[in-house]
């Protein structure tokens, strides 16, 4: 990084925060500070939700996990555009109705107090858990590969997100990150149109004869990760808990002018987000293409801790590897050239022939690549926290781009993390002040000057949390798929109690609260079970709908069991 | 499945001072829709659309 880059990088992010900071240093009504400006258009709430949904991760991660595993994780977002059109024709016609602050609100309304606690509850530990994991995974990937310490970046990017967040509440959030996504829409773009002139013409053939273009997979297979099935079913439910009854979410699209404009702002979503995960995976496999054309690609990318071994005492192993790998990878090439020219010459047999020797060879590197990796983890532990495929592209911006359009894709990064954190702080600010700060103290609910300074202290703590929690946390998933993983196993139970709550009237709160408990506990078993026995695991994504339907069955079991007599535990203040 | 109308009269609003009082069966007000199923409509087709090409997409280059 030179000059340029720092000046376009932290003009930029500093620009973004103190314009948002500024332009909502007022807002100390209750109603603008936790839904937002009521005069926000359908623009603005479409990439306020983008925004959240969109962290680091998927713009660091994503086309890693491209490359190395092949573009099938679009197949993730299948469900997407199905579950916004529930939320927008079911959900949020009601919240706007209703008039109220949180999701959990609602709950309150249609079951008792405890069922709203409940929901309340399993919204803040898995978001919390998640604000760690957002903050925590650019972090430790930017701070390795360009030397900065980790817990200095993982700090400063934390109170740069709650300098604004508490600030200026919804308000600025949304404020902010309309003009973040310009700057990521910016950076994604130029680094695509970079990586476009680097490449021959039949990259994308050469992608998908590697295996790298299987965009969709019809196998019934339930464990596998990603197949078009998972993606309907599992990511329709899984899209429906998140839109729907997660408050970072909920708080971007049920403020607004009219209902009109959040309905348009889901919409937005719901036609552009397959696409644009596709340009995202596209160009992971792109970057795929790219390393497997140059001369001297790594036999790891994540070349900051491989360097350091080769210079210690370990220093010829790992030196073999490299050697071993750059053989392979001449084979390779040599390969791919064969399997180009039968291509072009459109001879079929030679083509199979030659893709079949293309397949061997790549199949020998990639051997020698795991070796490295379990080398590397052996020697140095501190390997383990991340997956190589966090660092291609990263090593693409750094090593490839010019300078300023390096400070751009950086710029990028932390704008996708300053946007997701401050979603996140925003809506935990909100639920813990209206569903748990109020209950305890509701006297003080038509405090609104005191509600303000409670709901600006409780995103502060949670923002302060949320940093204390990415400064001793470690993951051994692949990041995106570690935020995937933590959700499915904490929304199905949510998203039970919600379907209850607006399709099965006759369902008490004592019901589906004891349901919600017992569907919890079912997933967390089958997700453990899975992982202690590997040959009964299902993909995580199945989590979602199984969680789901435990939820709305047990209640309607225990609905039966226990009856509309008086005396039973239901407690519903309104029904 | 109640609408929101029913859930309003079943629950009470939250705070009337916060309760929006719109219908909830607004014209959508975009060029070419004259209801909201007709976005969603629009919405589902462009779905159906991205999983064929995607599919095309991928018997063409795997």
């Amino acid at each position: 990084m030179n000059v340029i880059d720092w000046l376009v990088l932290l003009g930029a992010i500093l620009g973004i925060v103190a314009y948002g900071t500024w332009r909502t240093r007022h807002t100390d009504n209750l109603n603008t500070y936790l839904k937002g400006n009521s005069t926000t258009k359908w623009g603005t709430i479409g990439l306020s939700v983008m925004a959240t949904q969109a962290s680091t991760i998927t713009y660091l991660s994503l086309p890693g996990v491209a490359a190395e595993n092949g573009i099938a994780f679009i197949q993730n977002y299948f469900g997407l555009p199905l579950a916004l059109i529930v939320v927008c024709a079911v959900f949020l016609p009601i919240y706007r109705k209703l008039g109220v602050y949180t999701a959990y609100e609602y709950l309150g309304q249609r079951f008792d107090q405890k069922t709203r606690l409940l929901g309340a509850g399993l919204f803040v530990l898995q978001r919390g858990l998640q604000a760690g994991i957002t903050i925590y995974a650019p972090a430790i990937i930017l701070a390795t590969v360009l030397g900065w310490r980790l817990d200095a970046t993982i700090v400063c990017t934390g109170v740069l997100a709650i300098i604004y967040t508490v600030t200026g509440g919804s308000a600025a959030v949304n404020l902010t990150q309309k003009w973040q996504m310009a700057v990521i829409f910016a950076g994604m773009v130029t680094a695509f149109v970079v990586l476009l002139t680097k490449l021959p013409a039949d990259a994308l053939h050469i992608a998908g004869a590697m295996g790298k273009l299987n965009a969709v997979d019809f196998t019934p297979d339930p464990k596998l990760r990603y197949t078009v099935w998972t993606g309907i079913v599992g990511g329709f439910f899984l899209s429906l808990s998140y839109f729907g009854t997660d408050q970072s979410q909920v708080q971007r699209y049920i403020g607004g002018a009219r209902l009109r404009e959040g309905r348009l702002g889901l919409m937005f979503n719901a036609v552009l987000k397959i696409p644009m995960q596709f340009f995202i995976v596209i160009l992971g496999a792109l970057l795929f293409v790219f390393y497997q054309l140059q001369p001297n690609t790594p036999v790891l990318f994540n070349q900051v801790q491989w360097q350091q071994q080769v210079a210690g005492p370990q220093g010829p192993t790992f030196r073999a590897i490299e050697e071993k790998h750059a053989a392979l990878h001449a084979d390779k090439q040599e390969k791919i050239r064969a399997w180009v020219a039968a291509h072009d010459r459109g001879d079929a047999t030679t083509e199979a022939a030659a893709r079949t020797a293309l397949t061997a060879a790549q199949k020998a590197s990639l051997a020698v690549r795991n070796e490295a990796r379990d080398t590397l983890q052996a020697a140095d532990p501190a390997a383990k926290k991340t997956k190589d495929s966090d660092y291609i592209f990263i090593s693409f911006i750094l090593t490839q781009l010019p300078h300023g359009v390096i400070g751009l894709l950086l710029a990028v990064m932390f704008s996708s993390a300053l946007s997701s954190k401050a979603g996140e702080l925003n809506a935990l600010g909100t639920t813990s002040t209206i569903d748990l700060w109020r209950h305890f103290r509701p006297l003080a609910a038509h405090d609104e000057a005191r509600n303000v300074r409670v709901a600006k202290w409780l995103t502060a703590l949670w923002g302060l949390f949320a940093i204390g929690f990415a400064l001793f946390v470690s993951f051994a998933e692949n990041l995106i798929e570690a935020l995937n993983i933590v959700a499915s196993i904490f929304y199905p139970a949510l998203l039970g109690v919600f379907v209850v709550a607006f399709f099965l009237k006759h369902v008490k709160g004592s019901a589906v609260f004891w349901a919600a408990i017992a569907a919890q506990i079912v997933v967390l078993v089958i997700f453990f079970f899975g992982k202690t026995y590997p040959a009964w695991e299902i993909g995580y994504l199945w989590l979602n709908p199984i969680g789901c339907a435990a939820c709305v069955l047990f209640s309607l079991g225990l609905q039966i069991m226990i009856g509309d007599e008086p005396g039973n535990l239901i407690t519903d203040e309104h029904g | 499945m109640k609408t929101p109308d029913e859930h309003v009269s079943k629950v009470g609003p939250t705070d009337e001072a916060r309760g929006a009082r719109e219908p909830s069966d607004e014209a959508p007000d975009v060029p070419g829709f004259r209801t909201w199923g007709g976005v969603y409509g629009f919405a589902f087709a462009v779905f159906v659309g991205v999983v064929v090409a995607l599919t095309f997409f991928t018997r063409a280059f795997a």
